[in-house]
């Protein structure tokens, strides 16, 4: 922020000092090597002034003092604070005038100044503007009295427009950027702006490298910001699409940032309709159309140090997402969320891909940040396929260069039928427990996980296994996928128990039978009086991510397994 | 009452016993960080084309679940999901940080990090073009070797050891003309 206020007045100040020390007011002529006083911005501009002169001024001597006119056409500039900050090729036509008492130490003068930059190159890393596209110009008018420089009226065009009035900045004695900046922003000025030329010169180009994201998204209508005595307000209406479709239509902002540092300031962001549609893949959502959120005000609320918003409460037309409230601390970039609550969610409802009825009920009463992890504190219950899943320990790494997050899963009562009934895997009856402990998600691929699946032996259902499911247990555990011919005869067969573990890490995977007799692991283990066994073929291996993929792309594409039946 | 000398080798042999109950063995396992190293580099310089014949498209089996099977193609004896996807994305940025290199504008450092050497005949914007890439490049190096040390279970106080050991590799594969840090601030060109 500061970084960008900087930068708005990097130009009119740079202008502004190198007029006050224009050597066509003290000493002529115009290559004079007198800079004494000169701030790094303005001794710049001066280097590049000296270098190229081109223009006409004169003077006049009255008893109201001396009058100066200075016209400048300054072609090709070029200048550099250091790596990060430098300007080039820039073209400058400067109109100043200046009327009063210029004696050292006790200058009394009005001054008018116009000034328009039609050519040029500005780096101000990581923002870089291109001046022949973004052509601009200012005009701005007051006195210097006192030691200091008042700023009546200054009109500056370009990306956006900034008029402002009533500015008093001290030219004597050291103060700090952020004293400057805070007079500027406590003065009476207004910038206005079309928001996606703001958003593309300030966001999209300067971070679409380190954060490809920000090209998805484009900001349309327009923003308008007002210092007025103590406070800021940024007011905004507009729409925002998201791959080139609309997410968020009728958005409108009303916020107040209170510049005092014992007050807060109450506003908030609205919207019409929201579509989350465009967030996923096409495909993802049922009735990508229907998936909306309409009509929502979210409360805002701006202290000089910190900010909140909430409660918001999305209805989701498939239940409904709330939070109490998202509170911050601007020194720290700290974010605490409060109270996010899960109602009756059905996943099955929106999603196209989910297969079976999912119900979510959520309570996570916070979320802060440890280190650069968003710990949730509580859980998501959902219940699924009879049974029962609970989510834990939920953490998201949103700052991460590759997005993690996890969780611990632990679920129960899973009934098997429910779950692979319309599956391609094949179909399974039981029902079984287990977890999925230390779940690392990077991006949407999975990084580590420790999972156990086992027979619950407290739901009373019948175990059965076809044909199909135990030739793609067989691929998991290593196996050909052939199924004897005399298994071919049957459809399904009965079995004890399913026990499997599976752990990865460093994209290895390690998969194990729950049961084992003599040195033979078993991930399906047959009754007393018959049934089959799937065995693990490769129980002291490890298989590499890649012989997974394999083997998870072969699941359903066989018809063959090795297996015992009797 | 104790005697001066027996009090001092009273002192003495409990300083003994007290730096021998905190000495700590911290175990860095240079071995795979150097194997880890040179794999990761090998791959992320390798010119396309070069992966025997791997399939590199990428070919999601759901949405739900998407695994890029050229980012399981190699495979390291350090290596998880975030490590993968930070390798492809510098595999994908390489190809135009290489001409800086070559030109001398843009060094590897000891630090196992890129720093910009000259900017000597860009154009500002260009600049600023490359000044973004390596920032980019900076950013997903530091990611990696963060990964690189938790796969490892290596602390992260030991983070500048895997930086230097990377370095190694970043210097050694990358291309001619190239600036190298031999020695803390001095450059030499390749």
């Amino acid at each position: 922020m500061r970084g960008l206020f900087s930068l708005l007045f990097f130009f009119a100040l740079a202008l502004a000092m190198a007029v006050f020390h224009c050597p066509c007011l003290h000493a002529y002529p115009l290559d004079s090597n007198d800079q004494g006083g000169l701030r790094p911005h303005a001794k710049a501009l001066w280097q590049a002034i000296k270098h190229y002169p081109h223009g006409e001024f004169e003077t006049k001597q009255d008893p109201q003092g001396l009058h100066v006119k200075c016209r400048l056409l300054l072609k090709g500039l070029a200048g550099q604070k250091d790596e990060d900050h430098a300007f080039e090729d820039l073209d400058i036509f400067l109109n100043l005038q200046a009327d009063g008492s210029f004696s050292p130490g006790a200058e009394d003068f009005s001054w008018t100044i116009k000034a328009a930059w039609p050519r040029g190159q500005v780096l101000f890393f990581p923002w870089f503007f291109d001046l022949s596209q973004i052509k601009g110009s200012l005009k701005a008018r007051g006195r210097v009295r006192n030691g200091s420089l008042h700023i009546d009226d200054l009109l500056i065009y370009g990306p956006f427009t900034i008029k402002a009035g009533g500015v008093h900045l001290p030219l004597q004695g050291k103060s700090a950027s952020s004293d400057y900046l805070q007079r500027l922003l406590g003065s009476n000025w207004q910038m206005s702006a079309d928001i996606q030329r703001a958003y593309n010169l300030f966001v999209r180009d300067a971070f679409s490298d380190s954060h490809p994201i920000v090209k998805e998204f484009r900001p349309e209508g327009s923003a308008e910001v007002r210092g007025q005595g103590d406070n800021v307000f940024l007011t905004l209406a507009g729409q925002l699409l998201y791959r080139s479709k609309k997410f968020i239509d009728g958005l409108k902002a009303v916020v107040c940032y209170p510049l005092k540092k014992d007050r807060c300031e109450k506003g908030y962001v609205s919207w019409q309709d929201m579509f989350l549609g465009p967030l996923l893949p096409k495909g993802v959502f049922r009735s990508p159309e229907e998936i909306g959120i309409s009509g929502k005000k979210l409360p805002v609320t701006l202290c000089h140090d910190r900010g909140s918003f909430g409660p918001l409460s999305l209805d989701l037309g498939n239940g409904t997402i709330s939070f109490g409230e998202a509170s911050f601390l601007f020194s720290h970039g700290t974010l605490v969320l409060r109270g996010i609550k899960i109602k009756d969610l059905k996943p099955h409802k929106l999603f196209r891909e989910v297969p079976l009825d999912i119900v979510v009920e959520g309570n996570l009463p916070e979320a802060r940040f440890n280190g650069d992890r968003l710990v949730f504190k509580g859980s998501l219950n959902v219940e699924v396929a009879g049974g029962m899943v609970q989510i834990k320990n939920i953490w998201i790494e949103p700052y991460a260069a590759i997005l993690r997050w996890g969780a611990d899963i632990y679920f129960k009562h899973i009934n098997l039928k429910a779950v692979t009934e319309n599956t391609s895997f094949g179909l399974v009856t039981g029902a079984v427990e287990g977890w999925v402990k230390g779940l690392v998600m990077s991006g949407s691929q999975p990084e580590a996980f420790d999972l156990l699946v086992k027979t619950d032996e407290k739901a009373s259902h019948s175990k059965k296994i076809s044909i199909k499911a135990i030739e793609n247990l067989s691929i998991l555990g290593g196996g050909g996928g052939s199924v004897s011919f005399l298994g071919q005869l049957f459809k399904e067969f009965s079995y004890s128990k399913i026990g499997i573990s599976c752990r990865l890490k460093n994209d290895v995977f390690e998969l194990h039978g729950l049961y084992r007799k003599g040195d033979r692991e078993y991930l399906v283990k047959r009754g007393f009086f018959g049934g089959v066994n799937v065995i693990n073929m490769n129980p002291k291996g490890k298989i590499s991510f890649r012989d997974m993929l394999d083997r998870l792309k072969r699941i359903g594409k066989s018809s063959q397994s090795k297996v015992e039946v009797r | 009452m104790i005697g001066k000398k027996n009090y001092r080798l009273f002192i003495t042999a409990l300083l003994f016993l007290v730096t021998a109950c905190v000495t700590v063995n911290i175990y860095f396992p240079a071995a795979e960080v150097r194997k880890a190293a040179e794999d990761i580099v090998k791959d992320v310089r390798q010119k396309q084309g070069q992966e025997n014949g791997q399939d590199t498209t990428t070919s999601p089996t759901s949405w739900l679940f998407s695994v890029s099977e050229a980012h399981a193609a190699g495979e390291l004896t350090v290596s998880n999901a975030t490590i993968r996807q930070l390798k492809d994305r510098m595999k994908k940025r390489f190809p135009s940080l290489a001409p800086y290199m070559k030109r001398g504008l843009v060094g590897e450092g000891l630090d196992g990090l890129l720093s910009i050497r000259s900017l000597a005949g860009l154009g500002l914007k260009q600049k600023a073009a490359l000044k973004k890439l390596v920032d980019a490049e900076n950013k997903d190096r530091m990611a990696l070797y963060r990964a690189v040390a938790q796969a490892l279970n290596i602390p992260a106080s030991q983070i500048s050891r895997v930086q230097a050991i990377f370095a190694q590799q970043w210097q050694k594969t990358a291309p001619k003309g190239t600036f190298i840090e031999k020695k803390p601030g001095k450059w030499v060109r390749k």
